[in-house]
């Protein structure tokens, strides 16, 4: 049996509040780019919602262990991207739905928004196929106001290695994607 | 021949790299390098595109609360807990391994106690030790030691044939006189033993008082083979 030992240190109980105050900031400082690169691997706004959620669940609990707070953003990346990928391995036949009901027939003339939208599927589907390293750089390259060095500073590598994954991905994505403007579609 | 010595060029610059003096020269007066290179930036602005959607994404106005919702629901992991689940599971291992020791060790027994039959006899004919003066009972002539290997169990037919003998305390002496001589083959014993049977009990004029000797088996259980022999 337990037995009463008495009262919870108040050290202790401050502590635990700063910390779920400090969670709280970074919970909103974070809640877009654990979305956004969850909805970079999924292109789906549920899914990225609920393993966005998981992520955050996954951080809250392992928060305290977290030494170094300043890397939390860098942290959360990676467990967003580790959940999002699983998800999506996992969802792969759902993915390969989609892609048979892209691989419509070409129809010259259809209006601007369907060629774009069909467009803006094959461009994914590339991004699907690249190697995980420059697919992830692609996905947070892409993400609003991230510029190499914040990359560079989610992934904790050199800004010149986030610089040489986005050109090689660039590359590889261009080369696949050449066709989409050429007059005679590959298909 | 010369286009295709600057293509590499060319796709590096839709891609953002700076071009070659000599590339940017032939690019200047090439029409077909300039198409080229218009097609490679259209396909950098497909992909810029189709990017800019994760750009402008994001996630619903109530997701902030429900992602609070599902945090506050979800156990806080404590520091320095981590060893107690496995040393949970570190004990109930042990406790496996030592309840699987013991079954296997208690196996054989059990299989030899379920199948055997009470032992008729179990030593040999006291004969080969009647000298031997601390003995109450008759025992078998090699007395198993410590040191020496473990004789294998005997098969209960072989047993039946040398019969360990119990003998009153009192007349112990005698008895151990008597399997002596009989040993060495000396005739007055032989003789004594007629008279006995056909004279008055009890006349021995050596001591021996022994009513006409009775020889019995000794039922006793058998023992397991993984018992201990003891020799004190």
């Amino acid at each position: 049996m337990n037995e009463w030992v008495g009262r919870w240190p108040d050290s202790l109980v401050s502590t635990e509040v700063s910390l779920d105050r400090e969670f709280e900031e970074r919970l909103r400082d974070s809640s877009g780019l654990a979305f956004s690169i969850a909805f970079g691997v999924l292109r789906n706004r549920a899914d990225a919602e609920e393993v966005a959620q998981d992520a955050f669940a996954r951080a809250f609990r392992r928060f305290r262990q977290l030494r170094d707070r300043d890397r939390f953003r860098a942290w959360l990346t990676r467990m967003t991207w580790r959940l999002a990928i699983d998800r999506w391995r996992t969802d792969r036949r759902r993915m390969a739905r989609e892609h048979a009901s892209v691989s419509e027939p070409w129809r010259p003339g259809a209006d601007d928004v369907a060629v774009a939208r069909e467009r803006a599927t094959h461009v994914w589907l590339a991004i699907d196929k690249l190697p995980e390293k420059l697919r992830l750089v692609v996905v947070l390259s892409a993400i609003e106001g991230h510029d190499t060095r914040e990359v560079a500073g989610l992934l904790e590598v050199p800004e010149g290695t986030v610089k040489s994954r986005l050109f090689s991905a660039r590359k590889q994505l261009a080369e696949n994607l050449r066709w989409l403007v050429t007059d005679s579609p590959k298909r | 021949m010369a286009c295709d010595r600057f293509a590499e060029a060319i796709r590096a610059r839709a891609l953002g790299s700076p071009l070659r003096a000599d590339a940017a020269a032939h690019l200047a007066v090439c029409s077909g390098c300039q198409a080229m290179l218009d097609t490679e930036k259209r396909v950098m602005a497909t992909i810029d595109t189709a990017l800019e959607e994760l750009a402008s994404a994001g996630p619903a106005p109530d997701f902030m609360s429900r992602v609070r919702a599902h945090v506050e629901g979800a156990p806080r992991w404590m520091p320095g807990a981590w060893w107690r689940p496995a040393a949970v599971g570190a004990l109930a291992l042990v406790m496996v391994a030592l309840a699987m020791g013991r079954v296997l060790r208690e196996w054989p027994v059990a299989r030899e106690g379920s199948s055997s039959r009470p032992a008729e006899v179990v030593s040999a004919a006291p004969a080969e030790r009647a000298a031997e003066p601390s003995l109450t009972t008759a025992r078998p002539a090699q007395k198993p030691s410590a040191r020496a290997p473990r004789r294998p169990v005997p098969e209960p037919a072989r047993l039946a044939q040398t019969p360990e003998v119990l003998v009153p305390a009192q007349q112990r002496e005698a008895v151990n006189r008597l399997f002596a001589s009989l040993r060495a083959g000396q005739p007055e014993v032989i003789s004594m033993l007629m008279s006995l049977h056909g004279g008055e009990p009890g006349a021995d004029p050596r001591g021996l008082t022994i009513e006409p000797l009775r020889i019995e088996p000794v039922f006793v259980s058998a023992m397991p083979s993984s018992a201990p022999i003891l020799d004190k």
